[in-house]
């Protein structure tokens, strides 16, 4: 495997900004990632990389590779070519328990929670790997609370609403205390109200913490309210990468993205 | 102390197990004073017959473990439950009576590996849901012709021939401390055994290993991305399948002193299936209960000279899939759930009050 060549080499931007003495290196960048499904290049050569402490969104049409790319950063795929490093780490050949094990937590696009469970178990059950047995009721209510959960916290999550499992499932993924969260389309499907509170709670997470977020999103209102920087994926590449005013002004994008108006 | 006790006893209860109030634990202790005296009121003999449906509650145990907690239908411990019965008989038709305890040992030892192997080249082999149970019915039925055709003297490991269809016999008691463990002295064995193993799952299945098992069943992708290892669970869980199936299978070559490959044969292999489907597949206690009644009620049958215990369990199976989905104890256990919140209203209405009723 041509991945474990270089598994000793830094990622060369992480290692220039250490060089150069920048506070805030890389927390992920992809080098030449390349994923192939048979004749289909769903991500072709990509160099992809956000800041410690960012909140990125990635924006594109269908069948651009959004998910594909953080299945690529989760290892829920392996990539064709390329490599992948979090935090100067190359991370290309792990599993994605031992990616998460690292700081990496992820809410998938179909909402995924322990459907037969009430809230407090899956929470529990996220956030029990991380914190010990004495704090584990504390930080679950805590985390619930943020969320606006603690009073469901009884209920099944077959029970809670489309938009309620979303935000359990980005609950649990933030239970982990990750320092990357990635989050794909966590308002689908949700009111407007709902996603006024996940984009206040994001801000908030943002402005508080050094964590750093990656957030696929459609709903370019959302975007607007959570993230300055946004970069653009089309047919597998990097298409744009600049301030949510540059892209939406952008010819070129509004030609790919937004259906040439 | 006390506090000490209580913290002990409240790691038996809680989400992963149906019956944790303390009507249950009642009903519990009844039933294990009922099990315990039973031998008094029937005698060795027919205590002895008994401990053969206390047996396989081993085995149903494994399976519920394994699929009811984990979500991977093995259809193969029957493959565990008879290697270690063989085991069994190889070691005590070599080494004699003096020699039954480090026969059970390697018999479990024995199941446990091999589940161990298979389940680590199945897990870790990326292979899942119903091509488990493909694969490991397809194991059980390889152990099922291979033994067939060992009829002949050249199958045989030291003193111990394999015998073919025609089976071991011969193998002796469990012996312990020079008494030869049969009837109520093996029944009291085989009662202890379980409930120490009982006790000691619901423990586990309770405890943040049962939660992560718990989350591989409902979505392994899911606990996957919250850092589980979910491969290296399935596999823990099976081989500990594996073990409990051994336990089973070695007391059964003790209990009827004979072992033949019928127990690697697709019939028995269906009935650990059977057992857990009709007590509730997530249920320890339906998991052993049923196993109890239903092997109980198919000797009865078979005692009269019918051939309808087949038909019986067979419609008992199909109705209880068709009626109570998730198996006897959920139902009961949803019923008694409803019942209570209706007296708690009753009552609250009739101290002109309105309680809360929890939403659970």
């Amino acid at each position: 495997m041509t991945a474990t060549e270089q598994s000793e080499t830094k990622n060369p931007r992480a290692a220039a900004s250490e060089r150069t003495g920048v506070s805030n290196p890389d927390i992920i960048a992809t080098d030449s990632l390349t994923k192939r499904f048979g004749g289909i290049t769903a991500i072709d050569d990509v160099d992809f990389s956000v800041e410690g402490g960012e909140l990125r969104c990635l924006i594109g049409p269908n069948g651009a590779g959004k998910s594909t790319l953080f299945k690529l950063l989760t290892g829920q795929h392996k990539p064709t070519e390329g490599y992948v490093y979090y935090d100067g780490e190359n991370i290309t050949n792990l599993d994605p328990h031992q990616r998460i094990q690292r700081g990496i937590s992820m809410k998938f696009q179909s909402p995924s929670v322990f459907g037969t469970l009430s809230v407090r178990e899956n929470m529990r059950t996220a956030a029990q790997r991380v914190v010990g047995r004495g704090e584990i009721d504390a930080h679950v209510d805590e985390v619930l609370e943020r969320f606006g959960l603690l009073d469901r916290s009884e209920t099944r999550a077959d029970d809670l609403s489309h938009g309620m499992v979303q935000i359990l499932e980005i609950a649990m993924a933030t239970s982990l205390d990750p320092k990357l969260l990635l989050l794909d389309e966590p308002v689908a499907g949700m009111s407007v109200e709902e996603s006024e509170k996940v984009a206040d709670i994001l801000n908030r997470m943002h402005d508080e913490t050094d964590k750093t977020f990656i957030v696929i999103e459609h709903d370019i209102d959302f975007v607007e309210m959570i993230s300055d920087q946004v970069t653009v994926l089309n047919q597998g590449k990097l298409f744009m990468q600049g301030t949510i005013e540059e892209v939406r002004n952008d010819s070129d994008v509004r030609e790919i993205y937004l259906g040439g108006e | 102390m006390i506090e000490r006790l209580k913290s002990a006893l409240g790691a038996l209860n809680g989400p992963n197990t149906y019956g944790n109030s303390r009507a249950f634990w009642v009903l519990f202790v009844v039933g294990v004073v009922g099990v315990f005296a039973y031998p008094m009121a029937t005698g060795s003999y027919r205590a002895g017959q008994a401990s053969l449906y206390l047996l396989y509650g081993f085995l149903a145990l494994s399976l519920c473990f394994i699929w009811g907690y984990c979500g991977v239908l093995s259809f193969g411990q029957v493959a565990f439950f008879g290697l270690a019965g063989y085991t069994f008989g190889v070691v005590t038709l070599n080494f004699g009576a003096g020699a039954t305890v480090p026969a059970a040992l390697a018999g479990v030892v024995i199941a446990t590996v091999v589940a161990a192997v298979l389940g680590y080249f199945m897990f870790y082999g990326g292979i899942r849901d119903v091509y488990v149970a493909i694969v490991t019915l397809a194991f059980t039925l390889v152990l099922y012709t291979f033994m067939a055709q060992t009829a002949g003297s050249e199958w045989a490991i030291g003193d111990a021939r394999l015998g073919g269809f025609n089976g071991m016999p011969g193998i002796p008691n469990i012996t312990v401390g020079g008494t030869a463990l049969s009837g109520e002295t093996f029944y009291y064995l085989v009662a202890v055994l379980l409930l120490v193993t009982y006790l000691g799952m619901r423990v586990l299945v309770n405890s943040r290993y049962g939660r992560v098992m718990v989350a591989v069943r409902e979505d392994e992708d899911r606990a996957e991305m919250l850092g589980y290892n979910t491969k290296f669970v399935k596999f823990a869980v099976f081989t500990f399948g594996g073990l409990l199936a051994g336990i089973s299978g070695m007391l059964y070559a003790s209990w009827g002193n004979f072992i033949d490959p019928s127990v690697f044969a697709l019939s028995f292999a269906a009935l650990p299936i059977v057992w857990v489907s009709i007590g509730g597949r997530e249920s320890l206690i339906g998991a052993i209960g049923a196993t109890f009644f239903i092997e109980r009620l198919s000797q009865e049958l078979a005692a009269t000279g019918s051939e309808w215990a087949l038909v019986v369990i067979g419609a008992l199976l199909l109705g209880v899939i068709l009626l109570m989905p998730k198996g006897f104890v959920p139902m009961i256990d949803s019923y008694a759930k409803v019942g209570l919140r209706w007296l708690k209203k009753k009552r609250g209405k009739s101290e002109k009050e309105v309680p809360a009723v929890d939403g659970d």
